[in-house]
């Protein structure tokens, strides 16, 4: 038994360390029984080092030689045997790793009282370096529990890899990716984790009706949605009940908003999607203080005549004032809009939210439009965001319990958080401040450069599938320690069911194999029970509370 | 050519060959007549009886030296008597020395061997002893377990590639693949020792090239 563990040992040594800096990386020397087509960019290595033990990522790969010329007149390795021969010694392979964690004792990671601590040093020239074991990955990402969430595996590894929940929750997060890499999976699987660990309520901006109800995957298979795994916890609010029946859901809410909820700084928001020119969406404010709450219904509700007269009343330039009389007059089109003024859309959403439900917003056929999916968002957020900065404040002075965190999911973020209106929209400022608040954000997009700076470095975890695009890679990586050799792990991904996670909900950034969604096995892993299951448990419930059926 | 092959190239003078060219008994094929710490140079008892070039031999004494045959060579004992061609039409190389016995006691075999080991107390050291071999002392070829002994490191290596005795190329090659028999992988212990011997002529790569061909 102890001569196979030392065999196992011995395999996965990798090489050892010969050279490096903690700002380049450590270099390492390949074993000569190890091949660099064996390694990919992203593995997890661990480096046994003098005084302590080392966790890394492979960063990069390279080939080396002993002598120079060697290029010029390689070795003859048409013979088999002067090829194994110089394979390893005369030319070798390095790897580029990146320290990132520290463990004190080297001998038992266990005994580390204080968990691993980000790398400060590099380890001693030789140290030994070895992929990292499947303990390894479980003392630093943790095991599956109450608050970690099993999210994926390291890449070449069974081994099950947590994301931290309750960390998660702590401050807004990012799931990005250009179109067809998985976001959508991913986030699924992010939404199931805090809805299990009960870290907080989720609230969904469900563009394309994918995470409520039945989901399609890449090849046109179906897949299971929130409420049909979790269908106690999870209330499906729709804007466009048809379609939601058609696809066989009765949802639990139909939304309607009232022109009287919409309010000039939605406009300035729809501003880029609706085709408005700067002064005339602007000129909404001075619409709002001529014409009181219901600005929006009366202004539609103008003649052309009586926009001019109106122009001039409020000292607006006619011209942007019909432009954005018709503009907006598209929103008529949008059914859930209404001109009553008792919509409780709103109060039913919060009401939902603050008995612990997590709520699905489906968008159905608006889902097609960006204004409608950008209006809607922005307007309830607004009012989640004022009931939540109302209730943290009356905890505060009553000692009241605080409010359960929220977490709302946005796709096509860039629309609501680019540079020039993240300053002034609800989202901006929920990225930037609102944790404390206890309401923060996951956002989904496929264009990250889109997305103001600051809202970025705000964003607490980042996982990102692939992205081509040089500007999105920046802007997903900046103010990373060691950004620049993540670069080449990031671009490197596979397209699919892979990803890139680092920030506050893990010690250390890592590529991940995202775990499967699809399979009925997959559903029961995540604590979904077909009919037959559950009937057996509402027997074994009863039985447990009146006592076996005697009858 | 591989190990096998160059066992049929034996002397059936040589006494108890059994596993490769490796003697199962001691048994000396002559004696030290010229030692240096470095390199030692023995003459056959009989004619022609020597070992073949990379074998390990030993000598007798109270430390024993361990060292690979470098050169072989025979010729006149007297050097200002040169041999003069003999043969008569169509005689064998037999038929001469049978017609003129004499020259069997006018010719000898010598041994040039380079040292790359010592045993001392009982312990062996792969470095040179710090006193040379005194003359006359006994040699004979190393029995299998001390060639696999002293085989399992090979940093005495770096002595035979850069020795000047011989054709130091041929000589490693030769080394090794006898020296390989004595391993339970042969294949293994090659491509190790090539590896070492890789990593010594890291900036050579045409000797290297040749080198790893002999040896495979």
């Amino acid at each position: 038994m102890e001569t196979d563990k030392k065999c196992e040992d011995v395999s996965n040594v990798l090489g050892m360390v010969l050279a490096g800096s903690l700002t380049e990386g450590v270099r390492i020397k390949l074993a000569s029984n190890v091949s660099t087509e064996q390694i990919k960019v992203g593995t997890f290595v661990s480096i046994r080092g003098e005084l302590m033990r080392f966790f890394g990522v492979v960063t990069d790969v390279s080939l080396d030689s002993m002598d120079s010329s060697l290029t010029s007149i390689p070795p003859d390795v048409t013979n088999p045997f002067i090829h194994e021969v110089v394979s390893g010694t005369t030319v070798y392979g390095t790897l580029t790793v990146e320290p990132m964690l520290t463990l004190g004792d080297d001998k038992d990671p266990t005994s580390s009282l204080e968990g691993p601590l980000p790398a400060k040093t590099v380890p001693a020239h030789f140290a030994e370096v070895s992929i990292a074991s499947e303990t390894d990955i479980e003392f630093i990402f943790g095991k599956e529990d109450e608050s970690h969430f099993y999210i994926g595996t390291p890449l070449d590894m069974e081994t099950k890899l947590c994301l931290d929940v309750k960390e998660l929750v702590k401050r807004s997060n990012g799931v990005f990716g250009k179109s067809g890499t998985g976001k959508t999976f991913l986030t699924r699987l992010l939404l199931i984790g805090i809805l299990q660990n009960s870290a907080a309520v989720n609230l969904v901006f469900d563009m394309h009706s994918e995470y409520g109800w039945k989901g399609s995957s890449e090849d046109n298979k179906e897949v299971k949605g929130l409420k049909q795994l979790f269908s106690s916890k999870v209330a499906v609010f729709s804007l466009d009940e048809e379609s939601s029946r058609r696809r066989g859901l009765t949802p639990d809410y139909v939304a309607k908003i009232g022109y009287g909820e919409i309010e000039p700084e939605d406009i300035q928001l729809l501003r880029e999607t609706m085709g408005l020119s700067e002064v005339a969406a602007e000129s909404s404010y001075n619409l709002r203080q001529r014409l009181g709450p219901q600005w929006l219904r009366d202004f539609l509700n103008l003649k052309s005549e009586q926009l001019l007269e109106l122009a001039q009343e409020i000292s607006v330039n006619e011209r942007a004032l019909s432009t954005l009389h018709n503009r907006l007059s598209r929103l008529k089109r949008f059914d859930f809009i209404n001109e009553s003024d008792k919509n409780d859309s709103v109060k039913q959403l919060l009401h939902y939210l603050e008995r612990g439900m997590h709520v699905v917003l489906e968008f159905g056929r608006y889902g097609n439009s960006l204004a409608a999916y950008i209006l809607v968002a922005n307007i309830l957020t607004r009012r989640i965001h004022d009931r939540y900065v109302y209730l943290k404040d009356r905890s505060s002075v009553d000692g009241i319990g605080e409010p359960r965190p929220v977490v709302i999911t946005i796709e096509e973020a860039h629309k609501f958080l680019t540079p020039g209106i993240a300053g002034q929209t609800i989202f901006g400022s929920i990225a930037r401040e609102m944790r404390k608040y206890n309401v923060t954000l996951l956002v989904v997009d496929q264009r990250p450069s889109g997305i103001d700076e600051e809202v970025m470095s705000q964003l607490g975890t980042k996982i990102t599938c692939l992205l081509d695009s040089e500007r999105d890679v920046n802007s997903v990586l900046s103010g990373v320690s060691g950004s620049r050799k993540l670069r080449s792990v990031l671009s490197r991904l596979e397209s699919k069911q892979q990803a890139l996670a680092f920030g506050d909900a893990l010690p250390m950034p890592v590529v991940i194999r995202t775990r499967e969604y699809g399979s009925s096995e997959s559903y029961r892993e995540l604590g979904w029970k077909d009919d037959r299951e559950l009937a057996q448990q509402v027997k074994s419930d009863v039985e447990d509370l009146f006592g076996p059926d005697t009858s | 050519m591989d190990a096998s092959a160059d066992n049929g190239n034996r002397s059936s003078d040589l006494v108890g060959v059994s596993k490769g060219n490796y003697a199962s008994t001691i048994s000396p094929f002559g004696e030290i007549v010229e030692a240096s710490t470095t390199y030692l140079l023995a003459q056959c008892h009989r004619l022609y009886a020597a070992p073949s070039l990379g074998d390990l031999v030993r000598t007798e004494e109270d430390s024993t030296a361990f060292s690979v045959v470098a050169d072989v060579s025979t010729k006149s004992i007297d050097p200002s008597r040169r041999p003069l061609a003999m043969s008569q039409g169509e005689d064998t190389v037999d038929d001469i020395y049978n017609r003129h016995p004499q020259i069997s006691r006018l010719l000898s075999t010598e041994i040039s061997l380079i040292v790359v080991a010592h045993k001392a107390d009982g312990k062996l050291f792969r470095y040179l002893s710090p006193v040379p071999t005194k003359i006359h002392a006994q040699v004979s070829i190393c029995q299998f377990e001390e060639v696999r002994e002293l085989t399992m490191s090979l940093e005495f290596l770096s002595v035979l590639i850069t020795s000047s005795v011989g054709s130091p190329d041929d000589v490693v090659a030769a080394f090794l693949r006898t020296a390989s028999v004595s391993h339970p992988d042969p294949k293994k212990f090659l491509v190790d020792a090539g590896k070492h011997i890789a990593a010594i002529l890291a900036g050579d790569v045409h000797r290297l090239n040749a080198l790893l061909r002999r040896i495979s």
